[in-house]
Parts: structure tokens; sequence; C-alpha cells
């Protein structure tokens, strides 16, 4: 007896510690993430994961519906696709990649594009697809999706919600958080950046 | 009383876990569907459930008849009533393919597309069916079964005992039965295609371009195939048995007959390779489907598609070549315009690109990519 309560200290830290949440913020207004290089203005009543690399927002719950923003080097490989991104891709060039990301996710099935066409995203020139899709357990889902190459970085935008009436509801919201995306810092040269870093 | 119960649940565990995997085939006098097997069933019948609202399923009727045609000839009579056996394709490159109990066979168009004739489809298709017909899927169950019944026997007490096992023989089914297993889909396998006329010789070679394939792209397929020393002892059995007890036999290959009805197959099956950024393979099927269709343009547009995606500055020129051909063949195509378009503005050649892209909206007034042609435009001017 005296042996297993000499553990239980121990058992109670484990459970503790088996209870840790991903630290959840209450967001509104601006934000600004000095390593993905960007600020953007953030709706009321949402809240977002504490990550450096990856900005994803929500307002009810992640698979009700979700705002990632992020960027990734070019060179890194894609999970579904061998394709990648190069410098000097046209937008039309650089949607062309991403979105066989998706075609060739085996996760995803029933993929329809329904947009694919030039966008300017912070001044930057780049694409904005729209596409619906269903999951494994057949939950439909609806994404919107900017995207745009600045040097060695691919960044993106993208709106996931379920396409029964969340995606309607918050697709709105999402395009003001568009609006308002701008770089910190332009690097110098990029092309197709007329109002980027203001 | 609880212990008393749970020796009572285990020892008869231990004894299921006993039961035997020796079962006769479909084909045999004293067939009937034995408990488990039943379980394997349900299961199945969900799976094709399931897998008939995936949206995998490749629609086309005239493939389908033609697929089960070959299969009505490899069947033995003694299936009749009791195996029903239909063959479906599922959009999907990668190299597969599997029969679950009920006699529903799945083939991937990316094993379809890999084959030569109706031989080696008749290889693969007999592979499969015998795994059905000689009751595969419960043998591997009971196998597995028996080797893990301390596990189960933990596994029921929690009662996750049927969620658990029940899914193994479905699970084999997809993802590969043991090495005695497929050999003797192999072996029995080969008969059936003799039997029903079909060129023995044409057995190994189905399985050499897979190797070859899996070799080049350094794939590892963990189904149909096995692991590549898998393949290469497949090989050497047809091999041994061509040179024993099909020696001189010979037989029909029906090639033409064949690609009539998988050609789209292979133009969609390179298309979802090139999604995937499989370029090697991509390229492989766009020209096979050019060997088979010459005059069609979509051929040429999607080689000349895998050159120009695959961004390598010595290939524009193939791909230029590619788009132009696909224009003289149809010059109403649209799409190798805009492609032709793209690469000329790229290079500086604005009259050139401006020519190209004016031609594709004109051909595709409502092309869903119109906006990005008419900024093209607006940016050359």
């Amino acid at each position: 007896m005296g042996r297993t309560m000499k553990y239980i200290p121990v058992l109670f830290l484990v459970l503790l510690a088996g209870c840790a949440t991903p630290r959840w913020t209450q967001v509104g207004g601006e934000y600004k993430n000095e390593t993905l290089n960007i600020v953007v203005d953030l709706p009321q009543g949402w809240v977002r994961m504490g990550n450096d690399n990856a900005l994803i927002a929500t307002r009810e719950g992640l698979l009700l519906q979700r705002i990632m923003i992020t960027q990734n080097e070019i060179e890194k490989a894609l999970p579904n696709t061998k394709k990648k991104f190069r410098q000097g891709m046209l937008p039309q060039e650089t949607a062309e990649v991403a979105l066989d990301q998706f075609a060739s996710d085996p996760k995803l099935t029933h993929l329809a594009i329904l947009e694919n066409k030039p966008a300017a995203i912070g001044g930057i020139s780049g694409f904005r697809a729209v596409f619906t899709y269903r999951i494994k357990d057949g939950a439909r889902y609806r994404d919107v999706y900017y995207g745009f190459l600045l040097k060695d970085r691919f960044y993106y935008l993208r709106y996931s919600a379920a396409q029964r009436y969340y995606f309607n509801r918050d697709a709105e919201t999402f395009e003001k958080v568009v609006k308002s995306f701008r770089l910190i810092a332009v690097p110098e040269g990029s092309p197709g950046t007329p109002t980027a870093g203001k | 009383m609880n212990r008393f119960h749970s020796a009572i649940i285990l020892a008869t565990l231990f004894l299921c876990g006993c039961a035997t995997t020796g079962l006769p085939p479909v084909t045999s006098k004293d067939y009937a569907l034995e408990g488990d097997e039943k379980n394997i069933w349900a299961l199945s019948l969900e799976m094709e459930k399931g897998l008939s609202v995936s949206g995998l399923p490749y629609a086309d009727e005239a493939l389908e008849r033609y697929l089960n045609g070959v299969a009505e000839k490899l069947a033995v009579p003694e299936t009749k009533g009791r195996i029903a056996f239909r063959i479906r394709v599922l959009k999907n490159p990668h190299l597969n393919a599997f029969a679950l109990p009920t006699g529903s066979l799945y083939l991937h168009t990316g094993i379809l597309a890999q084959m030569e004739n109706e031989a080696q489809l008749a290889t693969l298709l007999a592979h499969e069916m015998t795994h059905t017909t000689h009751r595969h899927a419960v043998k591997q169950f009971r196998d597995v079964k028996n080797k893990t019944a301390w596990l189960a026997s933990t596994i029921v007490l929690t009662g996750a005992y049927g969620a658990v096992l029940g899914g193994l023989g479905i699970a084999a089914a997809v993802t590969g039965y043991s090495r005695e297993l497929e050999t003797e889909a192999d072996m029995e396998g080969i008969k059936l295609v003799v039997a029903a006329g079909y060129d023995p010789r044409e057995a190994p070679k189905l399985f050499e371009h897979l190797k070859k394939e899996i070799e080049e792209e350094k794939i590892s397929e963990p189904f149909f195939f096995g692991t590549h020393p898998r393949i290469q002892e497949r090989i050497e059995n047809y091999e041994t048995l061509l040179k024993t007890e099909y020696a001189g036999r010979t037989g029909i290959s029906n090639g033409e007959a064949f690609f009539a009805a998988t050609r789209e197959v292979i133009l969609e099956n390179a298309r979802l390779d090139l999604k995937m950024g499989r370029f090697g393979i991509a390229r492989r099927g766009a020209e096979k489907y050019i060997s088979i269709q010459g005059k069609d343009a979509r051929g040429h547009h999607l080689l000349g598609e895998v050159f120009r995606q695959k961004g390598e500055k010595e290939d524009e020129e193939k791909a230029i070549a590619e788009y132009r051909k696909a224009i003289e063949l149809d010059s109403s195509y649209p799409d190798s315009h805009k492609c032709l378009g793209m690469i000329r503005m790229k290079k500086g050649e604005k009259a050139e690109a401006k020519k190209h892209f004016e031609r594709y909206l004109a051909l595709a007034p409502k092309a869903p990519d119109r906006g990005y042609v008419e900024e093209y435009l607006k940016a050359m001017e």
C-alpha cells in the first residue's frame, strides 16, 4: 500500500500532462507574426492557436470552420504530390501545384474546383481558388484558398468550413482577413508587389 | 465468479483460435459459409457500399462490361450461384488490385494502365478470383487469430474483439495475403488463364513491367505486389511453371481488344500521375496513349503538360512540339493554345503569346481559367 502511495504524485503529474491542451488565445484586431512576416486583422470573437509557424484561428471549433495562414519554403517537399513550387512561376502555375496537392490527397474525396482565378493578396499577384470535397467520414467541406509565391516562399491563406451553414456564415469574415493581409517586410526585387509592405 | 467467467471465455476463445484454416474451396461439394466467414462477408458488403459512394469508382460501363466478360471466361462453372464476380475500377494511380470474399474485384486505374493485353489482365483477374474461390480472407483471418489467440483473449474481455479481428480478413484482401496464399493464388490462377485459352507466357510479363516501374520510381507499394523480393519471387514462380507444366503452351493475348477497352483509362491515369508529380510514369502513360491513339490531340497535349509542368529548361521545346502536334491534329483544341501562350509569354515572345491566348479565349469563351488569360493579355498590352 505504502509503495502504491509513493507513485500517486507521479501518476497525478502524468495525468495532468495528459490533460494539456493546445493554448487558444482570444483574438480581435491586428495580429502581427514576425516569424511568418505577416500582419492581419483578425475577427472579434475568434480564437487562435499559439504557434509562430502557422496562424490557425477558429470561431467555434476546427472541424466547423478555420482560417489558416502560413508560409513554406518552396524547396520543402509537399506531402501528396512530388511537384514543387518554383521561383518565377506564374500565379496560374502556382495554383496548379497547390490544387494538385489537394487532388492527390488520399484523405479527400469528391474534390471539385469551383473557381480558380488571379487575385492580389496584400498587393502581391497570386490566385484565389474555391473548392469542395468530402473527408473520410463523408462530411462536406468548402474552402477558399489564396496563395502567392514570393522569392523562395509560398504563402497561403485558407478558409475551410463545413459546407452546410458554417461556410456561408463566415466566408465574408475571411475575405476581410484577406483584405487586411500585408507583409511586414518585402524582400528586395520581389516581382508583382506594388503595394506590399504598406 | 468473475474469474470463473473469464476462464470460460478464455478457454472458448483459445478453442476458437485453433479453428482450422484448411477450408475447401467455394467450388467443392461441401461448401457452406461458416460463422466467422459470414461476419467477413458482412464487412465486405459494408466496404463495397462505402466504396460505391467514395467518389473513387471510375465510371465507364463499356469498360466494366469488357472486364466482367474476361472474368466470366475465367470463372469455373462450379462457382455459379455461389460467387457472383463483379469487376470494378477505382480512380487511383497506385498499383493495386484486390478481391473481396463476396466476389467483388477492384482494379486501380494504375494497374490497368500498366498492362499490355487481355492475357495479362486475365492473369491478374484469375489471381484475384482465386483469393475469393479459395476463401483466403477467412483463412488469413483464422491464421492471424490462431497466432494471436492470447491477444484476442484480452481483446474479447474488453469488448473490442469483433471490431479488431473482424477487419483482419478484409484488410488482408486489400493489403496482401501471406506468402503461401499469394503463391496459391498464382498457381491456381494460371490454371484458369490457360483453361480460358490465354497465353501463359504473358503472366510474368505483367510482373516484369511492374517491377521495372517500382524500381525506377522507388515506389514502396504496400499492396498487391508486396515487397520487391516478393515480386521477383513470383516472376520466378511463373517462369518455372512455363518451363515445366506449361512448357510450349501458347494462347491468345488479345492486345487490340484490350487497348480498345482501356485506352481512356490509360489517359485518365496519366493525368492522375501528373497531378501526383510522378512525371516519369505520367510521361510513359501519355506516350502509351499516343501509341494507341496517335491522332488524338488530348494525348499530345498531356505529354506537353508533363514536359511543361516538370519545369526543366531542356523540356520546354519538347512541350512546345507536343502542343503543336495537338493543335495540328485538332485546330479547335483550346488547352494547347493556352499553354503555348504561357511558355511564349515567359520567353518574352509577346506577339506569339498574345496570338495563342486570343485563340484560346475564342475557342473556350467559358474557360474556368479565363481570368488568368485576360490578365496575361492585359499585362502584355
